[in-house]
C-alpha cells in the first residue's frame, strides 16, 4: 500500500516491524523479499514517483580534491533511486576482492565470495538478467561468434558481463510493491534524524520530514538504512544529538573510505587483421572485458580492474563521462547519455562495424582505488531545506590506483603480444611510470562505495558481517556504502546480493523477537 | 601518428605498409635488421623512431648500430651452423624471438608502446639508420 506523507496529520507515528529507509535498488530488494510475509514492512522514500528539482536538490553538496560529478545528479531522489538511470551493467566481485591483501592497506571483508553466492542467483531475477553463469566456455556456447582476443587466460583471463534492460525499479516493482498488503510504502518522507534510546545502544524512532511542513516519527524493531553511499554516511553524521560524532561513528569511521571505481580511457589496442571482437563489444546482453588472474595481482601488487575494448571509430566521438555528466540537474545528463547512445549505436555504424570489424581499439579502464580514510564524506556548515547538514565529498586518490592502471596495461600489452594479434600502447598520462598525476578526463561510475565500510572490528568497521552498524542492536545498512573494498565491477548486483543476504539475517531476528 | 598513415592503420581495407622496402624478397639483412616486422603492420615511421629514439635516451650505452646489429644477430644465432645470409629466413628467426621474448617476459614499455625487447633494439636500429 502507499500512503502520500504529505497527506498525513502533523507529527503522525507510523508503525511497523521492520522499517527500511530509501526506494532504491537495495530497499526496493529488501521490500520485495518481504512481500506476503506476516509482518508489517515500512518502506521510506523522500522523494515521489517523479524527478522533482526540488527534492533532488536535497541531494546537492560540494565537492573538493579529485575533480568529481555533482553529488546532486550522480544519485537520484525519487522511487527506483539511482536504477532510475543506471546503465545496467552486472558482473559478481571475484574473490580477491573479500580477501586480505596485504599490499591494499585496509582490504578484507569479513565474509567471502562464497557467502554472497547464492544471494547473487537470486539478484539476478531482480535485474533480470539470465542465468548466474559467468563461464565463458557457456557464453561461447550460446553465442558461437565469440572468440576470445588471447590465446590463454593464464594471466589475463575474459570476465563476464550480463546486462540488465537496464531494470528501471521504479517502473518495474511499483506495482508490486504498492499491492502488497504488509507492505506500506511511504512517499515525501525524508530521513532528518535517527533517534537512539537514552544509552544509544539502539534505534527508538526515525524522523521523517517533507516540504508540506509535516514532520512524522517512525517506530519498528528494527531498522535499515537503504540510502546510498553519500546518504547513509549524512545520515549517520548528522544524527548527533546523543552522540556528537554522529551515531555509529565512535572510531570516526563514518563517511571515511569513500571509494569510486576509476574509470578513463587508457590505452590503445593494434590489430594485425581486423576482427569484430564480438566477444567484447556492447549490443548484447552478455559480454567479455579482459582481467587479471588473482595470481597475477598478488604477485605484482596491483589493485582489482577490468579493461574493455570499444572501436577506435566510435570511442573517438565520446567524451568522457566526467565532461559529460557535469551537469548538475540529473536529466540533463541523461539526455546526454541517450544522445550518446543513439549517435554511437547508430544502426548504420554498427552493421557497417559488424561487417568487417576492426583493427583499432580503444581500451577503458575500470578499477578500484585503494580504500582510503581520507577519501570521504562530511558535513558541510549549510543545510539542505529540511534542515539537515549538506554533505561535502572529498575525493581522494593513491599511488597504487595508478600504478595498478599503468601495470594492468603492461599485462594486457604482454599477452596481445605472446598471442601475436597485434600490439598495445598506454595513453600518455600512463608513459611515466613515476608519473602520479591523474588526467582530467578521469571519472567514476556513480558508484559510491565505502562509507560505512564492513570489518567485524568496531576499530575498523561501521558495520560488522550481518551488516549491523557496532553498536546499536537494530540499526543496519544496506548499499554499497557497506563496502569494505570496491571490487573491479559495478556495484549494484553485489549491493543487491547483499541486501538480500540482509534480508535474510533480519527474517531470523524477527522470526526470534517475541 | 601522422592522419595519412593512421588512416593506412585504421581504415577497413589495406595494411600499414610503410614507404621501405619489405622483409621478403628484395629486402636485405639489414633491413630485416631495423624493421620490426609485427610492429611495423600496426604502426608508422614516426612511432618507430620515436621508439628508438626512446630506447637510446633509457639505454644510451646499446644506442649504436654496430651493437644493436650485433646483439639483434647475435639472439637469433644460436643453433645456426653458419653466418645467417637470406633476409627471409632472418625474417623468421626475428618474429620467432619477438614471440619468444613476450612469453619469457622479455619485454619493455617505450613511449607507451608494451613491446618484446627484440623489437626495441630494432626500432632503435632503425632510428639510428634513419637518421643518418
Amino acid at each position: 500500500m502507499h500512503v502520500d506523507a504529505r497527506n498525513l496529520e502533523d507529527n503522525s507515528l507510523i508503525e511497523g516491524d521492520i522499517c527500511i529507509a530509501g526506494a532504491g535498488a537495495a530497499g526496493i530488494s529488501m521490500a520485495l523479499d518481504w512481500v506476503n510475509s506476516n509482518h508489517k514492512v515500512i518502506l521510506l522514500e523522500g522523494g515521489g514517483f517523479d524527478y522533482d528539482d526540488r527534492i533532488q536538490d536535497l541531494y546537492a553538496g560540494k565537492q573538493t580534491g579529485q575533480p568529481y560529478y555533482p553529488l546532486k545528479s550522480s544519485r537520484l531522489h525519487y522511487f527506483g533511486g539511482t536504477t532510475g538511470h543506471w546503465a545496467g551493467m552486472c558482473s559478481t566481485f571475484d574473490p580477491i576482492d573479500f580477501a586480505k591483501r596485504d599490499w591494499v592497506p585496509y582490504s578484507g571483508w569479513p565474509i567471502k565470495r562464497e557467502d554472497l553466492d547464492p544471494y547473487y542467483a537470486r539478484a539476478h531475477k531482480v535485474v533480470q538478467i539470465g542465468p548466474y553463469n559467468y563461464d565463458v566456455s557457456y557464453w561461447q556456447t550460446q553465442f558461437p561468434k565469440f572468440k576470445p582476443l588471447l590465446k590463454d587466460d593464464d594471466v589475463v583471463w575474459n570476465k563476464i558481463w550480463h546486462f540488465s534492460p537496464p531494470t528501471r525499479f521504479g517502473n518495474v516493482y511499483r506495482d508490486t510493491i504498492l499491492q502488497a498488503k504488509n507492505i506500506h510504502l511511504y512517499t515525501y518522507a525524508n530521513v532528518v534524524d535517527v533517534r537512539a534510546n537514552a544509552s544509544v545502544r539502539s534505534v527508538d524512532e526515525l524522523v521523517v520530514k517533507n516540504f508540506a511542513g509535516k514532520t512524522h516519527r517512525v517506530r519498528a524493531k528494527y531498522y535499515i538504512l537503504a540510502c546510498n553511499g553519500i546518504q547513509n554516511p549524512r545520515l549517520l553524521l548528522a544524527s548527533n544529538s546523543q552522540a556528537p560524532k554522529g551515531l555509529g561513528n565512535d572510531h570516526d569511521l563514518v563517511g571515511r573510505f569513500f571509494m569510486e571505481h576509476l574509470e578513463v580511457k587508457s590505452a590503445f589496442l593494434w590489430l594485425q587483421e581486423p576482427d569484430p571482437m564480438d566477444m567484447y563489444l556492447l549490443g548484447k546482453s552478455i559480454r567479455a572485458e579482459l582481467s587479471i588472474r588473482e595470481e597475477k595481482q598478488a604477485e605484482l601488487k596491483i589493485l582489482n580492474g577490468t579493461s574493455s575494448l570499444f572501436p577506435l571509430s566510435i570511442a573517438q566521438k565520446m567524451k568522457p563521462a566526467i565532461e559529460v555528466w557535469n551537469k548538475q540537474d540529473p536529466r540533463e545528463s541523461l539526455r546526454i547519455l541517450r544522445d550518446y547512445g543513439e549517435k554511437a549505436y547508430q544502426k548504420k555504424w554498427y552493421e557497417r562495424f559488424n561487417r568487417s570489424g576492426s583493427k583499432a581499439y580503444e581500451l577503458f579502464t575500470r578499477i578500484e582505488q585503494a580504500p582510503n580514510p581520507d577519501s570521504r564524506v562530511t558535513l558541510d556548515t549549510e543545510k539542505d531545506e529540511l534542515g539537515v547538514p549538506r554533505a561535502k565529498l572529498h575525493w581522494a586518490l593513491t599511488q597504487l590506483d595508478k600504478r595498478s592502471i599503468r601495470i594492468l596495461y603492461e599485462l594486457i600489452g604482454q599477452q596481445v603480444g605472446r598471442s601475436a594479434v597485434g600490439r598495445v600502447r598506454m595513453k600518455e598520462f600512463l608513459h611515466d611510470p613515476n608519473d602520479y598525476n591523474w588526467p582530467v578526463t578521469t571519472g567514476g561510475g556513480w558508484h559510491h562505495m565505502g562509507t560505512t565500510r564492513m570489518h567485524d572490528d568496531p576499530k575498523q568497521g561501521v558495520i560488522d558481517r550481518d551488516c549491523r552498524v557496532h553498536g546499536l542492536s537494530n540499526l543496519f545498512i544496506a548499499g554499497d556504502s557497506c563496502y569494505t573494498t570496491g571490487g573491479a565491477v559495478n556495484p549494484t548486483l553485489t549491493l543487491i546480493a547483499l541486501a538480500l543476504r540482509l534480508s535474510d539475517k533480519v527474517k531470523e531476528l524477527v522470526g526470534t523477537t517475541p | 601518428m601522422q592522419r595519412r598513415t593512421f588512416i593506412k592503420i585504421v581504415g577497413i581495407a589495406g595494411t600499414a605498409g610503410l614507404p621501405i622496402s619489405g622483409c621478403e624478397g628484395a629486402a636485405t639483412i639489414d633491413e630485416v635488421l631495423r624493421l620490426p616486422y609485427f610492429l611495423s603492420g600496426v604502426s608508422d615511421i614516426a612511432a618507430l623512431q620515436s621508439i628508438g629514439r626512446k630506447f637510446g635516451k633509457s639505454f644510451p650505452e646499446q644506442y649504436d648500430a654496430v651493437k644493436l646489429k650485433d646483439v639483434l644477430l647475435a639472439s637469433v644465432s644460436e643453433g645456426q651452423q653458419q653466418p645467417i645470409s637470406d633476409p627471409s629466413v632472418l625474417a623468421s628467426l626475428l618474429a620467432d624471438k619477438t614471440t619468444r621474448d613476450f612469453n619469457t617476459g622479455d619485454t619493455i614499455v617505450l613511449e607507451g608502446w608494451v613491446l618484446s625487447l627484440t623489437e626495441a633494439r630494432q626500432c632503435a636500429l632503425f632510428s639510428l639508420v634513419q637518421t643518418q
